[in-house]
C-alpha cells in the first residue's frame, strides 16, 4: 500500500472524500495532505461550491473562505477542548429521492415473502396437505361470494382451511377477516345489485 | 434549472461523520474542512436574519466556535448540518435579542453564556450581498452550468447522478454500467474541469484566495 499520495491521486481522493467514499488509509492520508496545503483546501472548497451551485443556483457565493477561515483558526487556537477518544459517529442515512417508492416495494416484497413462508409452513405441517398432494389435488372450484361488512368477498375453501389450521397466523377465525397480508378478493357491487 | 437539493446526501453525511469523529478526537483540521464546506450555507442562513453584513460573518464565526466546543456532545442522531443549522439560528436569534436590549451589544454577545433562549425574535429578511457580489455569484453559477454543458457526456452524467440525484458511487456504477473506480475518476475529472473554469472568477472576486 502506498504510504503517501501523489499529486495525481490527492485530487481524486479529495473528490472521493467530498462524496463520503473514502475510507481507512486513504482517508487518513488525504486528511493529512489537506492539513498543510492551502491549495488542496481550495480544491475542497471549489468541489463543494460546484455541488452547491448545481443543487441550488441561488446559493450565492459569499466572499472568499480564506479570510474567514484564518480568523476562525486564530479563535480555535485559543479554544481548549479535551479530545474524546474516537467512537463511531454514525449519521442517519439521508432519505433518497426514490425512498418512498423503494419502501412500497419493500413492503410488497416482505408481504409476498411472508405469504410464501406461510404457504411453505402449511406444507410442512403434517396435518396439512403435503406439497405433492397439493400439487396433485385438483383445483377446487368451490369458491363462493360471501357478504361481509367489508363487502362481497370471494371465499375459497382451501384458503379457509389454511386459515383455520393456522389461526395464530391468520389472527381471526376463517369466517372473519383474514390477516392483512393475505389478499381478499372483493367485488365492489353497486348498491342496486345488492338489493 | 436544476431541482433544489439543499440537503446533504447520504454519502456526504458519511463524510461529515468521518470528519466529526476526527475533530472530536482532536484533529482541528478535520473541523476546518467542515467549516469550509458549510461556511456558505451558514452565512446565507444568518444573512436572512441579520441585516449587517459584517455581523453576519461575526455570527457565523461564533456559530462555528460554539459548534466546535459542543462537538463532543453531538450524538450523531441527526445530520451534522441540521445540528449546525440549529446552532446558527440560535446564535443569530440571541444576537438579535441582545441587540434590542442594547444596541452596542456585540462585545457582550460574544462573551455571554452559551444558553440559547427560545423567546421569539423578530426576524429581519435581509439582503447582505452587495450588487457586485450578487452579480459575481450569478456569473459563477452561469460558468458552472456552462462548464457542465461542455463536459463529455459520461463525465456530465456521472457528476449529475452524484451531485443532483445523490446516488452513491456504487449506484452510479450500476446505472452507468461501469466499475466504481471509473465512476470515481469521472466525477473527479468533471469537478476538475469545472474548477478550472471558475477558478479565475473566484480569484478575481476575492483577490488572492489562499
Amino acid at each position: 500500500m502506498k504510504t503517501t499520495l501523489s499529486n495525481a491521486d490527492v485530487g481524486d481522493c479529495i473528490s472521493a472524500l467530498a462524496d463520503g467514499e473514502l475510507l481507512d488509509e486513504e482517508f487518513a492520508q488525504t486528511l493529512a495532505a489537506c492539513e498543510n496545503d492551502p491549495a488542496l483546501q481550495a480544491r475542497w472548497h471549489d468541489y463543494h461550491l460546484i455541488g452547491d451551485v448545481l443543487r441550488s443556483p441561488d446559493l450565492l457565493v459569499t466572499r472568499s473562505t480564506s479570510p474567514f477561515l484564518m480568523r476562525l483558526q486564530n479563535r480555535l487556537a485559543q479554544e481548549v477542548v479535551q479530545p474524546v477518544a474516537p467512537t463511531e459517529v454514525s449519521l442517519p442515512m439521508q432519505v433518497a429521492a426514490n425512498d418512498s417508492i423503494f419502501r412500497w416495494k419493500m413492503v410488497a416484497g416482505v408481504a409476498s415473502m411472508a405469504a410464501v413462508a406461510v404457504m411453505v409452513w402449511m406444507l410442512a405441517v403434517p396435518t396439512a396437505l403435503t406439497g405433492p398432494q397439493i400439487a396433485q389435488s385438483p383445483a377446487t372450484t368451490d369458491s363462493m361470494l360471501v357478504d361481509s361488512p367489508q363487502g362481497l368477498m370471494v371465499r375459497d375453501a382451501r384458503l379457509d382451511e389454511m386459515l383455520a389450521a393456522h389461526k395464530q397466523v391468520g389472527g381471526n377465525s376463517a369466517l372473519q377477516m383474514p390477516s392483512g397480508f393475505l389478499r381478499n378478493a372483493t367485488f365492489e357491487t353497486s348498491s342496486d345489485a345488492r338489493r | 434549472m436544476h431541482p433544489d437539493k439543499s440537503s446533504t446526501t447520504a454519502s456526504s453525511g458519511d463524510s461529515d461523520a468521518q470528519l466529526v469523529e476526527r475533530a472530536v478526537a482532536g484533529d482541528q483540521k478535520a473541523f476546518e474542512l467542515l467549516v469550509i464546506k458549510y461556511e456558505r450555507r451558514v452565512q446565507r442562513l444568518i444573512g436572512r436574519m441579520v441585516r449587517d453584513v459584517d455581523l453576519v460573518e461575526d455570527i457565523a464565526q461564533e456559530t462555528f466556535i460554539r459548534a466546535y466546543r459542543a462537538l463532543a456532545q453531538f450524538r450523531g442522531d441527526a445530520q451534522f448540518y441540521t445540528w449546525l443549522y440549529r446552532i446558527a439560528v440560535n446564535t443569530a436569534k440571541k444576537f438579535l435579542m441582545d441587540l434590542k436590549r442594547n444596541p452596542t451589544v456585540s462585545e457582550n454577545f460574544f462573551k455571554s453564556a452559551d444558553d440559547d433562549e427560545t423567546s421569539r425574535v423578530e426576524n429581519e429578511l435581509t439582503s447582505p450581498e452587495t450588487p457586485e457580489a450578487v452579480l459575481a455569484s450569478k456569473e459563477i453559477a452561469e460558468m458552472v452550468n456552462s462548464a457542465m454543458d461542455a463536459l463529455p457526456e459520461e463525465l456530465r452524467q456521472a457528476i449529475t447522478l452524484r451531485e443532483i440525484e445523490g446516488l452513491t458511487y456504487e449506484e452510479i456504477a450500476d446505472a452507468m454500467n461501469c466499475p466504481i473506480g471509473t465512476v470515481r475518476s469521472r466525477i473527479f475529472r468533471a469537478r476538475e474541469a469545472i474548477s478550472l473554469k471558475i477558478k479565475p472568477m473566484l480569484e478575481n472576486q476575492s483577490g488572492k484566495r489562499w
